[in-house]
């Protein structure tokens, strides 16, 4: 079969390579980039260890995604945005200092999953905040299919509950 | 006689040639330059009580086995061959081959290894847990669900992905041919262990105090004799039961073998290099060592080129939880490579591949016995445990033993008998898994404790503190603990929770016509540690005042690695500043050598040679971190402050060649350097520098060795006597390299206490609530409270961490994880998180359960934790059911179809 052209976005940057049709999203960051932070454990977006943010040309909110399932050359323009996009240069973004304050994870391998499912969510609460009384199960309903096997999920509840409720305009 | 792991391998297969190199893979090392848009990797120190790489695990910075790629590493061949491995997913017929034409054509070019290519090449060195075959030749049945068939090398992995999704596919072109008669295999390990308490405060007899010594494990006289009084007490003990009232309780408790689902699936890299005769292996293991001396054993007979090294490059891992440990996914890395030297390969387990390939929990059955007195004493306890080991002896004798002497807990009977028993099947091999057969016996104990409360109209904590000596009390086994139980402290702290006090009420406001709820409650005591374990840790301070630390075992979190760093605190005020782990080369400097010793009169012999050991160093285990290994780590470290700080100090203040003994009490040292109390202070940097310029000590590698107790030993270090628990040790002064210090006396323990148990132990508590939908079945966590004594805490929210990480996996295994290895799901490499059901937020009471750390006893010291914390799980949710629906459910997982049936008779 023959390889496709593609242009994606990653992290602000413009990209340009070849790739199989049947080429993942995981698997063309890692192999095709050199971006190991999307991490693959289940293979079929169960366990949302490779969840990215993507949004079409022109649109402007974010979507979730699954790396592990989704074909690279099906996202042909898109801003894909990664867990190595989350800090600033040396400056860690906010829910980065909640997770590690909270010390959320410990092996680490799901974390950049969590993350960018945090990233999503606080997106999501931008556009739509939600009353103090529901955030409880907002956070639940958000990260209730990530799968974390060292910490369970206590602390990352812990530090996304008290991220999002000092962040500006998401709790009401 | 029963074996340790080190045992195990020494003497079941003849050790190869090769000389083996461990070294911890540093990215830093690797990676000349950060990756393309990632965030710095330099990022990795430990300032502060921050998680050890937390940074770079939340940047997406972190380098796992599976971000390696050849390319990555500094003289690799760069062609990288991508290997994939054929298993069996039939176990009832005849291995025929492989329809080679069809998969050429539906997988374009690839390289095949067969069992067929490892019998020509004389693979037949392996260690007995691979056995009977490691890949199975054509014309015999496969042993075990998932038995290796052939290794698949595609060209690069681009061809590898052009066809990756017709992968699963594969076995499509597997042929089997006629059935195969059922072959009853020979058990794993079996484990007896008879108490009787008689009159006085020591046991009549046990195991530890009657079993013959190992020097006598060939006497015929000594072993019959002891089977003759074992026989004995059984029948004394079954008189006594005959003659008692006592209330006797007996049932059946069964548990699923589960997969460890560590998130990141076993892989890696490997190459042999045919000029320098190497093979080299990337990997994420938690014993490299064992993995190392597998594969030259395995090549050690064979006609393959020659290997005359062994490098193995480890990497932090992805999750292990013992399923990382002995695996033999090695060993395919080392066939890859064996195959075609001179190029790089890399193998990467899918999920379905690891639930197919990879090491599982023991599944078991334990019928469990109890005889409680009138006043609630418990008189009697009878388990027969019998363990799944699957196709594989992996850990199965280990993992039935520890069970069984763990499956009392910290309860006293004055009369038992327990049983175990690890045979082989057709599933998928079982290994090391958390909970390490304590689990599945405590389990089944648990459960029946509970039964006994209810019949006995006993509140279930009180009949648990009944029964529940303190101080340092004898096991079922007859080893007496060397520090106190501390079950009776998390028992009362239980039974003082609210949840648990006001649980009739709760359930009266929260019960509907629609939902059940009840609350339960468990508890488990497990020893901690290893009976034997060798241990090594090196502390080194730069000119500057950095403080490295050198593990030779392999993370499974960063529990250890973060752990072992604080600890040092203990010593220097502050913790570490940089780590290292999986290293062992920097401990050649020790110049140990190891023979095992196997009688008291040899290991005096051996012992007069100021360099031997009786153990080097034993794979990554839980609960190790705590006790062994910050031991061993504190040794070190009070090496440098007492020949390399204190010595700076009385330079600095001039006193040099002065006798003037700097008293502990005169001193602090903590973030900012040296104190005296009258007010003089010295930077840690100053310190550290004036050592360095004036040749005192500035590294020193141990070696402590437990058995019993820590061995002790004397040295002279700059040219004084230095006493320690350590039986090792190499300084480095100033800048100079490494000198092994040879020591002038030791101490080790009889060799007789390698029959003991691990003589410590920790104590969790966990009280749960549930409700069940009545329509449905569903059942849901509700509510929960645990209590933990671990001794002073290290670092608390690590601990948090793993009680919160248990109780999820806990809850698993008793609601929805399954293997279904009848049903061959896991077997024919079909299984996935689709159908395998993880716990994930939802389902653990996030927000609604507290995690309690009791407070450390006075002059307490840590205590492993990471087991215990699990194992009381699983028999709290099974005894909030029984309460919720009156009915009691033995068999693990316990599905929302199991509880509709019941609830729907």
């Amino acid at each position: 079969m023959n390889k496709i052209n593609i242009q994606l976005n990653i992290n602000g940057k413009s990209t340009q390579a070849s790739a199989h049709p049947e080429i993942s999203l995981a698997d063309f960051l890692h192999e095709k980039l050199g971006l190991t932070g999307t991490k693959v454990s289940c293979g079929i977006g169960i366990c949302k260890a490779c969840t990215v943010a993507v949004s079409p040309p022109g649109d402007q909110g974010l979507q979730r995604m699954q790396a592990c399932l989704m074909p690279a050359v099906a996202l042909q323009g898109f801003n894909i945005f990664t867990v190595e996009g989350l800090a600033s240069g040396d400056i860690l973004s906010a829910q980065q200092q909640a997770v590690l304050k909270h010390f959320s994870f410990q092996c680490g391998y799901c974390a950049p999953g969590f993350l960018m499912g945090i990233t999503l969510l606080m997106d999501q609460l931008k556009r739509n905040p939600v009353k103090r009384s529901d955030l409880p199960q907002v956070i639940q309903d958000s990260m209730g299919d990530h799968i974390c096997r060292c910490s369970g999920y206590v602390k990352y509840y812990e530090a996304m509950n008290e991220l999002l409720i000092n962040a500006d305009g998401l709790v009401i | 006689m029963i074996l340790n792991r080190r045992q195990f391998l020494k003497t079941s297969y003849r050790t190869g040639m090769a000389a083996i190199l461990i070294r911890y893979l540093s990215p830093e090392n690797v990676f000349s330059a950060t990756l393309p848009g990632q965030a710095s990797l330099t990022s990795q120190n430990l300032a502060g009580k921050q998680l050890y790489e937390g940074r770079v695990k939340a940047t997406g910075g972190k380098i796992y086995v599976i971000d390696f790629r050849a390319k990555d590493m500094p003289g690799w061949p760069s062609v990288e061959r991508r290997g994939v491995i054929l298993r069996s997913s039939r176990v009832d017929l005849v291995y025929k081959g492989l329809d080679l034409d069809q998969m050429r054509q539906q997988y374009m070019d690839f390289k095949l290894v067969t069992g067929e290519d490892l019998n020509r090449w004389g693979c037949r060195g392996s260690p007995p847990f691979l056995m009977p075959e490691f890949y199975v030749t054509p014309g015999t049945s496969p042993a075990y669900f998932g038995q290796p068939l052939a290794l698949l090398s595609f060209k690069s992995t681009d061809d590898f992905l052009a066809v990756k999704s017709k992968i699963p596919e594969l076995k499509r072109y597997v042929q089997y041919q006629g059935t195969v008669p059922e072959v009853r295999r020979q058990d794993y390990g079996t484990s007896q262990f008879i108490f009787y308490q008689g009159k006085k405060q020591e046991p009549e007899f046990s195991f530890m105090k009657n079993v013959p010594d190992m020097d006598a494990a060939n006497d015929l006289s000594a072993n019959q004799k002891y089977q003759a009084r074992s026989e004995h007490y059984i029948k004394q003990i079954q008189q006594e039961l005959d003659q008692s009232d006592w209330c006797r309780l007996q049932s059946t408790y069964a548990t699923q073998s589960v997969d460890p689902m560590f998130l990141e699936p076993e892989n890696g890299l490997s190459w042999y290099d045919s000029k320098s005769q190497t093979l080299s292996l990337v990997l994420g293991t938690q014993s490299p060592h064992e993995d190392a001396v597998a594969i030259d054993a395995f090549f050690s007979k064979a006609n393959t080129p020659p290997i005359k090294h062994i490098i193995i490059h480890c990497c932090f891992l992805g999750g292990g939880f013992g399923g990382k440990d002995s695996s033999d996914f090695s060993l395919h890395l080392a066939i890859a490579a064996m195959a075609e030297p001179d190029v790089s390969h890399r193998i990467v387990h899918t999920r379905a591949d690891q639930f197919q390939g990879g090491l599982k929990r023991h599944a078991s059955q334990t019928d469990v016995s109890i005889a409680i007195d009138s006043s609630g004493n418990f008189q009697y306890l009878k388990s027969v445990m019998t363990l799944d080991g699957g196709g594989q002896n992996n850990y199965s004798f280990a993992v039935q033993t520890v069970g069984a002497r763990n499956a009392a807990g910290a309860y006293h009977f004055p009369r038992s008998q327990i049983d175990a028993v690890a045979h082989a099947s057709k599933n998928i091999p079982a290994g090391s898994m958390r909970g390490f057969g304590a689990f599945q016996s405590s389990f089944a104990l648990e459960c029946l404790i509970d039964e006994a409360a209810q019949i006995l109209k006993i509140d279930p904590i009180e009949l648990r503190l009944k029964n529940c000596p303190l101080g340092h009390a004898y096991t079922q086994t007859g080893v007496q603990l060397v520090i106190p139980s501390h079950a009776q402290k998390v028992l009362t702290a239980a039974s003082q929770s609210a949840l648990w006090r006001n649980r009739s009420a709760i359930k009266k406001e929260r019960q509907t016509p629609d939902t059940l709820y009840g609350t339960g409650f468990a508890a488990a005591s497990k020893t901690f540690g290893k009976h034997e374990n060798g241990c090594l840790a090196g502390v080194e301070l730069s000119k500057e005042g950095v403080i490295k630390l050198y593990i030779p075992s392999v993370d499974m979190g960063n529990g250890s690695a973060t752990t072992l760093s604080l600890s040092l605190a203990t010593i220097f005020g502050r913790p570490a500043d940089e780590v290292e782990i999986g290293v062992t080369h920097y401990f050649d400097a020790l110049n140990l050598i190891s023979t095992e010793a196997k009688s008291e009169e040899e290991q005096g012999a051996l012992s007069l040679n100021p360099f031997w050991t009786p153990s080097l160093v034993i794979s990554s285990a839980a609960s190790t971190s705590a006790y062994h290994l910050r031991h061993t780590v504190l040794e070190a470290a009070r090496v440098i402050l007492n020949f390399g700080l204190l010595p700076a100090v009385h330079q600095l203040l001039g006193l040099n060649g002065v006798e003037t003994p700097i008293n502990a009490q005169d001193y602090t040292l903590d973030e900012n350097g040296f104190r005296f109390k009258n007010g003089r202070t010295f930077s840690f940097a100053q310190l550290a520098s004036t050592a360095h310029q004036h040749g005192f000590v500035t590294g020193t590698l141990v070696h402590a060795y437990y058995r019993e107790y820590w061995a002790e030993a004397s040295f002279l270090i700059s040219d004084k006597k230095y006493e320690s628990k350590i039986d090792a040790v190499s300084v480095r002064n100033g800048s100079r390299d490494y000198v092994a210090v040879p020591r002038t006396s030791v101490k080790y323990s009889s060799l007789r206490s390698l029959n003991g148990d691990a003589n410590r132990m920790s104590s969790y508590a966990a009280i749960v609530s549930v409700t069940v939908n009545r329509s449905t079945g569903e059942v849901r966590i509700v509510d929960a409270e645990t209590f933990l004594d671990c001794g002073p805490l290290i670092q608390k929210e690590i601990v948090e961490g793993q009680m919160q990480g248990a109780f999820a996996m806990g809850i698993g295994q008793t609601l929805t994880e399954n293997l279904s290895h009848d049903n061959q799901a896991a077997g024919l490499g079909e299984l996935n998180l689709n159908l395998y059901k993880l716990p994930s937020a939802k389902d653990c009471a996030v927000g609604k359960t507290k995690f309690n750390i009791l407070e450390a006893s006075v002059g307490d010291e840590p205590r492993g934790m990471s087991e215990v914390v699990f194992n009381p799980i699983p028999a709290a949710i099974v005894n909030a059911l029984a309460d919720a629906t009156q009915h009691r459910f033995n068999t693990l997982p316990i599905s929302q179809v199991d509880v509709k049936k019941v609830l729907s008779k």
